[in-house]
C-alpha cells in the first residue's frame, strides 16, 4: 500500500510539470510542425495573388478547398475565418469536385489531382481557380503552386503559364521568391 | 478552466486527500485546455509572419509520425531507432516495456508482454498480434509472439516499433487482441556499407553483430546482416527447492541464453523482400513443467523462419494496391527431465509450417471517403506436436493437424466535416476448427483545433484456441489434460482519447477505457497438483486511465512521462487477478553533454528511464511489492566507434514476477543492476 501511495505521489508531481511544460511551450522557440508551417505559407500566398475582376465568386468569401486526407487539413482549418486582402474572409472546406467552382483556392494531394485537374479543365478560361499542390510525386505542370519540404524548408514553385491560364496575377515579390525553374 | 486548476487548493484538507485521486486527471485534462488555447495564439501568429520569416524557419522531422499518429483512429505509442540507441534497449520486450500501458515479466524461459493492467499466467503473448513490416509474426502452434532473445530480428535493424492497444480484429483478425505490435526494419542505405558491432555485459554476455547495406546501381536497397549473441547467466536461486538434494535451491549454470539471427531484405521499386531467421537456446533454471530441479540437460529451443514479399503499386492516381505473399516456419525443442522413476529425459517437439497471401485495395475515388478492403489467406501445411521420452523411449502425444485461415474486410475513413472524420471498418473471418466470426470497428476522430483530436473508438476482437490449448495433451506431471471443449475467447473495448501535439516536439495524450473479455481461455491447475487443463473458464472486466506526456527541447533535452491506472476483475472471483497492478509508470528523461569549449572532448548524450509497476499478485495470492526500476545509458562517439554504456538496474533493486502455473515458485527472482557495454563501427 505505501509503494501505491508513493507511484501516486509521482503521479501527482509529474503532472504539475507536465502542465508547466506546456505552459512553456508557446515561449520555447523550437522548430515548427511541417504542416502548420505549409498553411502558413499558403495563408501568404492569398496576399499576393490577384484574382480575375468581375468574377462573381471573388467578392464576399474567399473558399480554401481542401482535400480530405490532406495531412494540412487541420493546419488549414485554423486559417477559418481570418481577413484576407480587399476585405474577404477565408472559408476553408473540404474539396468535392463536383462544386469545385466556388473554390477560389485548392490544396490538392496525390490522390485528387486527377479529378480536380480533370474538372478544372471543363471550367472556362481564366476561371481564377488558383491550385496548389502539396508533396506530389509527380510534377504537373497544370498546378499553379507546388509546395514541398526540402531538407527541414519548406520550398515552392510557381508555374507562371499556370497562372496566367487560370486568370490570376502573381505579384512579382512572391514570383522572386518561388523557387526558379520549379 | 483557469481558475478550476485552482479550485482543489481551497478545499479543507480532509477532503482533498479524499479527492488526491481525482486531483491528476482533473488537472491533465485542464493543462491540456490550456496548453490548446496557448498553442492556437502561436498558430495563429506564425500565419500573420511574412513569407520571407517563414522561409527562414525549420521544420521539425518528428511532425511527420506525430501528425500521422494523431490522425490515426487510436493512442498509438512508437518507440524509434534513436530512442533504442539512446535508451539502450537490448530486447523487444524491453522496448515494449517502455510503451505506455505495457509491461514485461520474465520467467528466465520467455518474456511475456502484459497488455492494460493485465497479463494472463500462462499466456506465451498470444493475444498481441506481431507485425514485422506489417506480416504476421506469431507462430501458428503457440500464436506466440516472441518479444525476448526468442524474436528473431537484431533490434539494431530496427528503425520504428509501433503498438496500436486495443482490439484489432476488424483489420487484422484473431490475435489482435488486446492490441497490435508493428516492427518496421530499416533500409540498407540507412546503414550505407558495412557495420560491424560488439557488445559484452554482466552474466557473462556478449554479442557480435555484421551487417551490410547498400544501394546498387539498378536503385535496389539491400540489407543483409547476422548477429550472434550468447550469455553464460547467473545461478538462480529458487526458496522452493532449496534442500540439500537440490544443491540448496541453487540452479547452476543453467540460465544461460545463446542466439543466432539472420536478416536480409532487398527493396526495388514496389517490391521488397524480406527472409528473417532465429535460433535461441535457453536454459531453464526454474524446472518449469514439474522437472527435476538443477539438472543441466533441461533446455528450450525456438527456431523461427519467415519470408515475406511485398508488392505495392499504385494502380489508378486514385487506387492502390498491396499484395503479399509470406511463408514461415517454427520449431520448438524443449527437454525435460523427469524422475518416473528412472530419470528420463523428455523431449517435446513442435514443427508448424505455413504460408499465406494477403491483398489490399486502398480507394480515394468516392469523394471523402478513403475505402480499403482485402483478403487475408492462411495455410497452415503443417502444425505437429510431438512428446516423447528418449530413454526408455516412449511416446506420450503425437498430434498432427493442417488449417487454413480465411478473412475479408472492409474499411472507411470518411471525412464527414474537415473536423470530423469516422472510421468504420468490418471484417469476416473463419479458421479450420472454429466458426466464422464478423468483428466491427468504430472510431470517431475529431479535431478540436489543428492540434488537439478527441477520439472515441470502440472495437472487438477474438481468438480461437491455438493448436497447443487445443491439441497438446500429456498425462504427464506437468502435462495437459482433456478439458471440456473449447471455443473463441471474445472482447469488446471501448476508448476515449484526447491527443494534443501542437508542435513535432511536444505530444500530451489521456485516455480512458473499459474492456469486457468473455470466455477466456485459461490453463487451470486440473484437480490433482501436477496436472493442467484449459477452459473457457474466465470473464475479465478491465477499466483504466492513461496519461502520457511528451517534450523535446531545442537543446536536445527529452523528457516523457507516461501514467497508467487499471483495474482488472474477474467477477465471479472474490481474490485479485494474477499479474495485475493497478499502477504502471513510465519516466524517461535525455540530454545532450557537451564539453567544455577547448577541452578537445566530445558531445555525448545521456538517458535515464524509470519504469514502476504496481504491487501484483502471485497465483498463490501472494502480494509483490511495487517496484520501480532506474535504468541509465550514455552514448557518444569516440573515433569513428560509437560507444553506448548502459547501466540497467542502476539502483539494485531486487524484484520478481509473477510466475505461471508450469513453475513451482510462485515468483521468479528477477536480475539486479546489470551493466552492457556496446561498440559499432561503419567502415
Amino acid at each position: 500500500m505505501c509503494n501505491t501511495l508513493r507511484l501516486r505521489n509521482l503521479l501527482v508531481v509529474w503532472l504539475w510539470m507536465l502542465c508547466g511544460s506546456g505552459w512553456s511551450l508557446a515561449r520555447a522557440n523550437e522548430p515548427v510542425a511541417e504542416q502548420d508551417l505549409k498553411a502558413a505559407y499558403i495563408f501568404n500566398f492569398i496576399q499576393f495573388i490577384e484574382w480575375p475582376e468581375g468574377d462573381a465568386a471573388a467578392s464576399g468569401d474567399l473558399t480554401l478547398c481542401v482535400s480530405p486526407f490532406s495531412p494540412l487539413k487541420r493546419a488549414l482549418a485554423t486559417l477559418d475565418g481570418k481577413q484576407a486582402p480587399k476585405g474577404r474572409t477565408v472559408r476553408v472546406r473540404l474539396l468535392e469536385t463536383a462544386s469545385l467552382r466556388q473554390c477560389r483556392v485548392l490544396i490538392l494531394h496525390n490522390a485528387d489531382v486527377e479529378p480536380a485537374l480533370r474538372a478544372l479543365r471543363a471550367l472556362p478560361a481564366a476561371h481564377g481557380v488558383l491550385s496548389i499542390s502539396d508533396e506530389l510525386t509527380f510534377v504537373n505542370p497544370e498546378i499553379v503552386i507546388a509546395l514541398t519540404e526540402q531538407q527541414g524548408r519548406i520550398v515552392f514553385g510557381i508555374n507562371a503559364d499556370a497562372a496566367a491560364k487560370a486568370g490570376l496575377t502573381i505579384s512579382s515579390r512572391l514570383l522572386r521568391l518561388a523557387k526558379a525553374g520549379r | 478552466m483557469a481558475r478550476g486548476s485552482r479550485n482543489p487548493q481551497r478545499q479543507p484538507p480532509r477532503q482533498r486527500a479524499a479527492r488526491l485521486l481525482m486531483v491528476p486527471r482533473v488537472l491533465a485534462l485542464l493543462c491540456a485546455g490550456a496548453a490548446a488555447s496557448v498553442q492556437a495564439q502561436a498558430q495563429v501568429a506564425m500565419v500573420d509572419l511574412p513569407l520571407e520569416q517563414l522561409m527562414q524557419m525549420q521544420v521539425t522531422t518528428a511532425s511527420r509520425y506525430a501528425q500521422t499518429a494523431l490522425e490515426a483512429p487510436a493512442a498509438v505509442s512508437v518507440v524509434t531507432a534513436d530512442d533504442i540507441r539512446l535508451f539502450g534497449y537490448r530486447t523487444l520486450a524491453e522496448v515494449l516495456g517502455s510503451m505506455r500501458g505495457l509491461y514485461i515479466s520474465y520467467d528466465r524461459a520467455y518474456h511475456y508482454l502484459g497488455t492494460r493492467g493485465f497479463a494472463t499466467p500462462g499466456d506465451y503473448n498470444t493475444r498481441v498480434l506481431l507485425l514485422v513490416n506489417g506480416v504476421r509474426f506469431n507462430d501458428n502452434i503457440y500464436d506466440q509472439a516472441s518479444i525476448g532473445s526468442d524474436f528473431p530480428l537484431d533490434l539494431d535493424l530496427v528503425d520504428r516499433v509501433e503498438f496500436v492497444p486495443g482490439p484489432g480484429s476488424a483489420v487484422y483478425g484473431a490475435n489482435a487482441f488486446f492490441g497490435v505490435v508493428n516492427v518496421i526494419t530499416r533500409d540498407g542505405r540507412q546503414l550505407a556499407g558495412p557495420q560491424v558491432s560488439t557488445e559484452v555485459g554482466s552474466h557473462g554476455s556478449a554479442k557480435l553483430r555484421f551487417s551490410v547495406g547498400t544501394v546498387d546501381a539498378q536503385g535496389g536497397d539491400w540489407l543483409l546482416s547476422a548477429t550472434r549473441a550468447a550469455t553464460r547467466g547467473a545461478d538462480q536461486y529458487y526458496p522452493a527447492y532449496d534442500a540439500p538434494a537440490n544443491h540448496g535451491g541453487v540452479a547452476q549454470r543453467l540460465d544461460y541464453d545463446r542466439s543466432t539471427q539472420l536478416f536480409a531484405r532487398m527493396h526495388r521499386e514496389g517490391l521488397t523482400l524480406t527472409l528473417a531467421h532465429g535460433e535461441r537456446t535457453k536454459g531453464v533454471p526454474t524446472a518449469a513443467f514439474s522437472q527435476v530441479f538443477n539438472d543441466p540437460r533441461s533446455r528450450f529451443i525456438d527456431k523461427s523462419t519467415r519470408l515475406a514479399a511485398e508488392y505495392t503499386a499504385q494502380l489508378q492516381p486514385s487506387l492502390a494496391f498491396t499484395g503479399r505473399l509470406h511463408a514461415g516456419r517454427y520449431q520448438y525443442v524443449g527437454d525435460y527431465v523427469y524422475d518416473y522413476p528412472p530419470l528420463t529425459l523428455n523431449r517435446d517437439v513442435s514443427n508448424g509450417q505455413w504460408w499465406g497471401t494477403e491483398w489490399q485495395w486502398v480507394s480515394t475515388a468516392l469523394a471523402r471517403h478513403k475505402l480499403s478492403w482485402g483478403l487475408d489467406y492462411r495455410r497452415d501445411t503443417r502444425i505437429e506436436q510431438l512428446n516423447i521420452d528418449l530413454d526408455p523411449p516412449a511416446q506420450h502425444l503425437d498430434a498432427h493437424r493442417k488449417g487454413n485461415v480465411l478473412g475479408l474486410y472492409v474499411q472507411d475513413e470518411f471525412a464527414l466535416s474537415p473536423d470530423l472524420t469516422l472510421h468504420a471498418g468490418l471484417r469476416w473471418g473463419k479458421q479450420s476448427g472454429s466458426a466464422g466470426a464478423i468483428h466491427p470497428r468504430l472510431g470517431l476522430v475529431y479535431w478540436w483545433n489543428a492540434a488537439t483530436a478527441l477520439k472515441l473508438l470502440h472495437g472487438t476482437a477474438y481468438r480461437p484456441p491455438n493448436a497447443y490449448e487445443r491439441d497438446y495433451r500429456v498425462d504427464l506431471p506437468g502435462g495437459v489434460v482433456e478439458g471440456v471443449g473449447l471455443r473463441s475467447e471474445r472482447v469488446r473495448t471501448t476508448e476515449l482519447a484526447l491527443e494534443h501535439a501542437p508542435t513535432g516536439a511536444s505530444r500530451v495524450l489521456l485516455t480512458a477505457f473499459r474492456s469486457a473479455v468473455t470466455d477466456l481461455i485459461a490453463q487451470d491447475a486440473a484437480g490433482s497438483t501436477d496436472r493442467l487443463t484449459f477452459g473457457n473458464t474466465r470473464a475479465v472486466q478491465v477499466h483504466g486511465l492513461e496519461a502520457e506526456a511528451e517534450q523535446r527541447w531545442q537543446g536536445g533535452q527529452r523528457l516523457r512521462m507516461a501514467y497508467g491506472w487499471q483495474k482488472a476483475r474477474d467477477p465471479s472471483q472474490p481474490q485479485p487477478l494474477t499479474n495485475a497492478p493497478r499502477h504502471l509508470l513510465k519516466v524517461q528523461w535525455s540530454d545532450t553533454l557537451r564539453p567544455a569549449p577547448g577541452s578537445g572532448g566530445t558531445a555525448g548524450r545521456y538517458a535515464i528511464e524509470a519504469i514502476g509497476i504496481g504491487s501484483r499478485s502471485t497465483l498463490q495470492g501472494t502480494r509483490l511489492p511495487a517496484h520501480v526500476l532506474t535504468h541509465a545509458t550514455y552514448s557518444t562517439r569516440i573515433a569513428d566507434v560509437d560507444v553506448s554504456v548502459g547501466v540497467y538496474n542502476l539502483f539494485n533493486r531486487r524484484y520478481a514476477d509473477p510466475a505461471s502455473f508450469d513453475i513451482r515458485e510462485e515468483a521468479i527472482r528477477q536480475d539486479g543492476r546489470t551493466y552492457r557495454l556496446k561498440l559499432t563501427y561503419a567502415f
